[in-house]
């Protein structure tokens, strides 16, 4: 499950908010694609 | 104490909400009225990960927590509280895999069940064991690397449209120790189904009795060790019960928020429904009701989250309260649209038809009472 594309929206919302807390405590700087809403392709 | 909905959480709600509004809510009339059990539409919430929403996502799952299942159930059942809690179901069912399984069957079911391209069932009831399921009987009797399983299940959601059956079956002496818990595939040979029920409510998804005559089912297929079966089976109604209570909530504030839409534009004596007072302390004590309902059942999951030892009693208690409050707010619903809400068309009846069964299945009220009555009594000796 690590192909970011093959990501569900309940999974990405999952690692983006941990990777935003990560950013936040400045461990990392990277950001992944984020297709939010069932709407957004 | 946290008592507001985190972003994450509310991202969550909405993503669920839009679902409904969008692909549930518009056609759920007619899929109460053919009996249709819109598989296509579920495989689309699967995709956004509704499928396996407490799976761990080693294997596909969403692996968020109770909670946030207890936000999407409420958010889906809006829409339709039939096609929310048959997508609960196979969570729950899901989630056993996931809970007791060992890592080889987690990745053998888990990965199709997340997808729903594979659907699951959980089979506990049978005809003459219900409310007290312990008491079941169909026996699962060793053969080699197989059990063979003989006995009859009754009123099974999603029964002969499932792939997969989470079957408990005896395999020792009489009681909750001597139960265990199979997995085993509709297509196994001597596994069928009885007559679609016809049913007051909960039309959109089919319940079957499933039938076993001598089906061999490898003893590879079994959850954990002989004779924790009832254990596993009483550990997913814990969250299962959290799931219907959402549905309940969900199904009622639609037919709250139908109420009040109706009340603005009906008139009656020269006034709009919404201008007398006895109608308005109605709908406040509707609503004050149903966010009591909410509140507890959101502490409830959060307990389950926590692993907390009331757990069990709080889910038991959160199920009886939410789904009494739900059926009575539909109801109240109902009344507030006049003869109009006993018309199918305005989608009310149809509300009160399927949150009624949430009193009754997942363990009836009455045995909600039990649980929490035994708690409470162990706890003051
Ligand atoms: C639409 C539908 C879908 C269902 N889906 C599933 C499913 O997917 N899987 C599954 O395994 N089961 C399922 N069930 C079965 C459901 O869980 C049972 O119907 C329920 O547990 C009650 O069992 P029973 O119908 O045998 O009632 P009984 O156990 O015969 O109970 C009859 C009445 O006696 C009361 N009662 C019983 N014992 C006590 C007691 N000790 N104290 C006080 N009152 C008591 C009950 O509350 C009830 O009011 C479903 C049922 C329905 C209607």
């Amino acid at each position: 499950m690590s192909d970011t594309a093959d990501l569900t929206f309940l999974q990405t919302l999952r690692r983006v908010l941990h990777q935003e807390r990560q950013i936040e405590s400045g461990t990392v700087i990277y950001n992944l694609p984020v297709p939010f809403g069932f709407r957004s392709s | 104490m946290q008592f507001a909905l985190t972003e994450d959480q509310t991202a969550v709600r909405d993503m669920a909400r839009g679902f409904a509004d969008e692909k549930i809510a518009p056609h759920a009339l007619k899929w109460d009225e053919d009996k249709h059990l819109p598989l296509d539409v579920i495989r689309e919430a699967a995709a956004l990960g509704i499928g396996g929403i407490y799976i761990k996502d080693d294997v596909g799952g969403s692996g968020m927590s109770r909670f946030d299942a207890a936000l999407i159930f409420e958010a889906l059942a809006t829409g339709c509280p039939a096609v929310s809690s048959f997508i609960s179901i196979h969570n729950m069912a899901a989630w056993m895999i996931d809970g007791f399984g060992s890592l080889q069957q987690r990745r053998k079911w888990l990965p199709q069940l997340c997808t729903m391209e594979k659907v699951a069932s959980y089979c506990l009831t049978e005809p003459g064991a219900g409310s007290d399921a312990a008491a079941l009987r169909t026996r699962a009797v060793r053969d080699g690397d197989h059990y063979v399983v003989n006995g009859q299940k009754q009123f099974i959601s999603g029964g002969g449209v499932s792939d997969i059956y989470v079957t408990m079956v005896r395999t020792g002496a009489e009681g909750a120790g001597g139960i265990s818990a199979l997995v085993i595939d509709g297509k196994t040979p001597g596994v069928s189904f009885g007559a679609n029920e016809r049913k007051m409510g909960w039309n959109a998804q089919p319940t079957r009795a499933v039938i076993f005559e001598n089906a061999r089912v490898p003893v590879a297929h079994r959850l954990g060790d002989e004779g924790i079966g009832f254990k596993i089976a009483m550990a997913g109604l814990d969250g299962g019960r959290l799931n219907i209570a959402a549905c309940s909530l969900g199904g009622a504030q639609a037919a709250l928020d139908k109420s009040l839409a109706y009340m603005k534009v009906r008139k009656a004596f020269g006034k709009r429904l919404d201008e007398f007072q006895a109608l308005q302390f109605k709908v406040a004590d509707m609503a004050t009701e149903l966010e009591a309902a909410r509140t507890f059942l959101w502490r409830a999951a959060a307990s389950l989250d926590a692993k907390s030892p009331d757990a069990s009693m709080l889910c038991a208690m959160a199920k009886r309260f939410a789904t009494d409050v739900g059926f009575e707010v539909a109801n109240d619903a109902l009344q507030l649209h006049g003869g109009y809400g006993y018309l199918s068309e305005y989608g009310i009846e149809k509300i009160v038809r399927d949150l009624r069964v949430h009193q009754i299945l997942e363990g009836t009220n009455e045995i909600m009472r039990v649980i929490i009555s035994r708690k409470l009594i162990e706890g003051a000796r």
